[in-house]
């Protein structure tokens, strides 16, 4: 059963534009015929008549708050409790069943079990896509994790501001992120991929969203009204020192927070744990959940280095080449005179560009 | 009751009549043309109380310490007391527009005092005229304190035009040149030179008994005595033939006019006195609006020679020092302030100021001398960006200023 909903969840997960995206973009899109989603995964006209049977009362019930869930979150008024906890309460007697299971895999698969007829109920009325069934399926969603909660608010929220993003996205066509890559080789079969198809394809929305938090949480600290740097000398808890940080120190500190916020996502992330996204994909994921605009992307892309793993064969082979280049030319007894000038010249340029991006020593970052 | 209205009667006809009889005079004043030349042309002189004498309803000009106003007579004095009072006037009228006629209530009526050689003193207004004379240079005066307003001789803002005078300076090779004729100097000199020269002549003979290329000890010996003793020489003739005259004819120069006026137009905000480089780079980036050029000082011709042209061009990178007093005449905040306006608009930089003025006041209690570029400056610009734009663009604002900071090394 749970391999089951797993596996139709990752072919799902494969086709996360299935939903969103080729209704606007569908020119753009070049599935390959294998990964569609085949026929025999979709419910039966059976097993849709039995979820409605059974679920039909509790279904109506959710169903009902998804008029008001989009009305509010319009008027800005929602709240954590409004969907989360109707779905959690509809379906904790149930899950009181499962609390005599023996191991977690067993309460795993209770869990499985519970849910996902009630989501897959909620997915034949339109209500939510296949992703979102996949997602919500995580057993520990369900017992007893209030933190989660919030971030289900999130997604939601996210996930409107997806839907009404996305035809802003397609109208632009000055747009660098919907331009082509040839270096996508990590991704077999999809070199072809711009980087919005390729963060749709990778990510699901739950790590869009994360990546969105990232990268929000980077900016804020960037467009932040003040800060400080706090030491404590002897462990007490008060703090002895401190100094404010200017503007600039601020915005550089933000920078430096990204990277490191992406480097331990990357490491040992809830979600984005080994995923090796990029600064990219961050911008990818911020720019569709509309906490981005491209004028601020386009800022970014020229202050950030883009130091995107993907992105750096062609430094690297330039690099070589150069090493290379200067060596033969230094080895020559002909042309080393020459060569020596010119990298005597190279170098002091390069001191002096050096020299101008050289801060005050006062500066904390 | 019928006391009252006759009363309220006589005082608008006084006012009325104070405006009707306002002249304006047709008169050569200094302004900058379309190159941004000191030329001098014709132009009216606003809002005079009478035709024959620089008193108007916002500025009198009065020469030293008379209180009686210039005569408009065509003499060199009038001419350059007419160009304070026009340009003064143009200052006015920027600052009509931005602070409102309310915001400049507290100015009062300006006198201007030409070619006044005393320094001020807080307590008697003018120093004792034995002390030191001061030339090229024109200063704001803060109005005295509401306790001397009150008993006697009080004065309102002023501003002091000193003479022209031309000073000889030193220039750097000059200033060589004194130091090569000083013996210690020329000591040290032939030590470097004189000496290595001599070793090896020493350490030749002493070897192999005899001098075995005499020819090369005696060239170098020479080559290395014209340097000591010719080289000091020709840069001393070349310090000589450096321009090493210095004069500033302030009222001619019409930045210099706006700058003044400038300071008293903020003296609500910024106190006048206290020269750091956050209140003079104030008020010169907005002397670079008033003129519509973004160099001061520039183009002077016959009316000064300085070297001390101030642009907001450049892109001079930040140092601690430019904080301190001894840097209050430098290009950085100029710079800052120009380069964030050609990134927002000059428009929206000029708006953004002053809302920002008004928090500096606030966070550093009026005490400018405490606040600093780097953190209370632009802190408080990019709080007033904010208030002007909308709650969107604050990421797109924080990047666009990080733009320009970050070049300006800060």
């Amino acid at each position: 059963m749970l391999n089951s909903f797993l596996n139709r969840g990752v072919l799902f997960g494969l086709t996360l534009l299935g939903s969103l995206m080729p209704t606007v973009q569908a020119s753009e899109l070049r599935f390959r015929p294998e990964l569609e989603i085949p026929s025999k995964y979709s419910l039966s006209s059976r097993e849709k008549r039995v979820t409605e049977r059974d679920y039909g009362p509790v279904l109506d019930q959710i169903s009902s708050l998804f008029p008001t869930f989009y009305k509010e979150l319009e008027q800005g008024t929602f709240k954590t409790s409004e969907l989360v906890l109707p779905i959690q309460k509809l379906v904790y007697p149930n899950l009181l069943e499962c609390g005599s299971s023996e191991s977690p895999e067993d309460l795993k698969s209770c869990v499985i079990d519970v849910v996902s007829p009630l989501l897959f109920g909620l997915r034949n009325r339109n209500l939510i896509d296949d992703v979102v069934v996949t997602d919500l399926l995580d057993a520990d969603l369900y017992l007893n994790q209030p933190n989660k909660s919030s971030f289900i608010q999130q997604y939601w929220n996210t996930l409107k501001v997806i839907q009404k993003n996305i035809h802003v996205m397609g109208d632009s066509k000055m747009n660098p992120y919907q331009k082509r890559s040839r270096f996508r080789k990590d991704f077999a079969g999809y070199e072809d991929l711009t980087p919005r198809e390729y963060l749709y394809r990778k990510y699901n929305y739950f790590q869009i969203i994360k990546m969105s938090q990232i990268i929000t949480m980077a900016l804020n600290i960037q467009s932040s009204r003040s800060g400080e740097v706090s030491i404590d000398y002897d462990g007490d808890g008060k703090q002895d020192f401190s100094r404010e940080l200017s503007f600039e120190e601020r915005f550089r500190f933000g920078e430096q927070e990204l990277a490191r916020m992406m480097h331990t996502e990357n490491l040992s992330g809830e979600f984005l744990k080994h995923s090796g996204f990029g600064y990219t994909d961050l911008m990818m994921a911020g720019l569709e959940t509309g906490v981005l605009d491209m004028n601020v992307v386009n800022q970014i892309s020229s202050v950030v280095e883009m130091n995107d793993p993907r992105s750096n064969l062609g430094k690297s082979l330039l690099t070589i080449l150069k090493n290379v280049g200067v060596s033969v030319l230094t080895m020559n007894p002909v042309t080393a005179p020459y060569a020596i000038t010119g990298m005597l010249l190279v170098n002091t340029y390069q001191e002096v560009q050096n020299a101008k991006k050289r801060r005050s020593n006062d500066l904390v970052f | 009751m019928l006391k009252n209205g006759v009363l309220t009667i006589w005082f608008s006809s006084l006012v009325l009549l104070q405006h009707a009889s306002a002249a304006s005079v047709s008169y050569p004043v200094y302004v900058r043309d379309h190159d941004q030349r000191i030329v001098l042309e014709n132009h009216d002189l606003e809002d005079l109380k009478s035709e024959s004498a620089l008193e108007g309803v916002n500025f009198r000009i009065v020469n030293g310490k008379d209180e009686i106003p210039v005569v408009l007579d065509q003499s060199e004095l009038s001419i350059r007391a007419a160009s304070v009072y026009h340009n003064l006037n143009v200052a006015r009228q920027f600052w009509v527009q931005r602070l409102k006629e309310d915001g400049l209530k507290h100015v009062g009526v300006v006198t201007v005092r030409m070619d006044i050689t005393n320094e001020f003193t807080e307590l008697a207004h003018y120093a004792n005229d034995k002390f030191k004379a001061e030339n090229n240079d024109i200063e704001s005066i803060p109005k005295s304190d509401q306790e001397r307003m009150s008993k006697y001789a009080p004065w309102n803002y002023e501003i002091w035009v000193r003479p022209v005078k031309k000073v000889k300076v030193k220039t750097d090779l000059a200033a060589f040149d004194d130091a090569s004729r000083n013996s210690q100097m020329k000591q040290q000199l032939a030590l470097g030179f004189l000496a290595n020269s001599l070793s090896q002549y020493a350490s030749t003979s002493m070897a192999y008994h005899t001098l075995l290329n005499p020819q090369y000890h005696l060239e170098k010996l020479l080559i290395d005595f014209g340097i000591v003793e010719l080289v000091p020489e020709a840069l001393g003739l070349l310090g000589r033939l450096v321009k090493q005259t210095y004069y500033l004819d302030t009222a001619t120069i019409p930045e210099v006019i706006y700058h003044e006026y400038t300071h008293i137009a903020l003296s609500q905000f910024l106190p006048i006195g206290d020269s750091t480089p956050l209140l003079e780079g104030m008020a010169n980036y907005f002397a670079i609006q008033i003129l519509g050029s973004p160099k001061i000082l520039n183009k002077l011709g016959n009316h000064g020679k300085t070297d001390h042209t101030m642009s907001g061009l450049g892109w001079t990178r930040y140092s601690e020092a430019y904080e301190t007093h001894a840097y209050s005449w430098e290009n950085f905040t100029i710079q800052v302030l120009y380069h964030l306006g050609e990134e927002f608009g000059q428009d929206k930089m000029q708006e953004a100021l002053l809302i920002a003025l008004e928090r500096l006041a606030t966070v550093k209690s009026g005490d400018f001398s405490k606040a600093n570029i780097r953190n209370d400056l632009i802190d408080s610009i990019y709080g007033a960006l904010l208030v002007l734009h909308p709650p969107s663009e604050k990421y797109n604002i924080a990047f666009k200023m990080n733009h320009v900071l970050d070049r300006l090394g800060l």
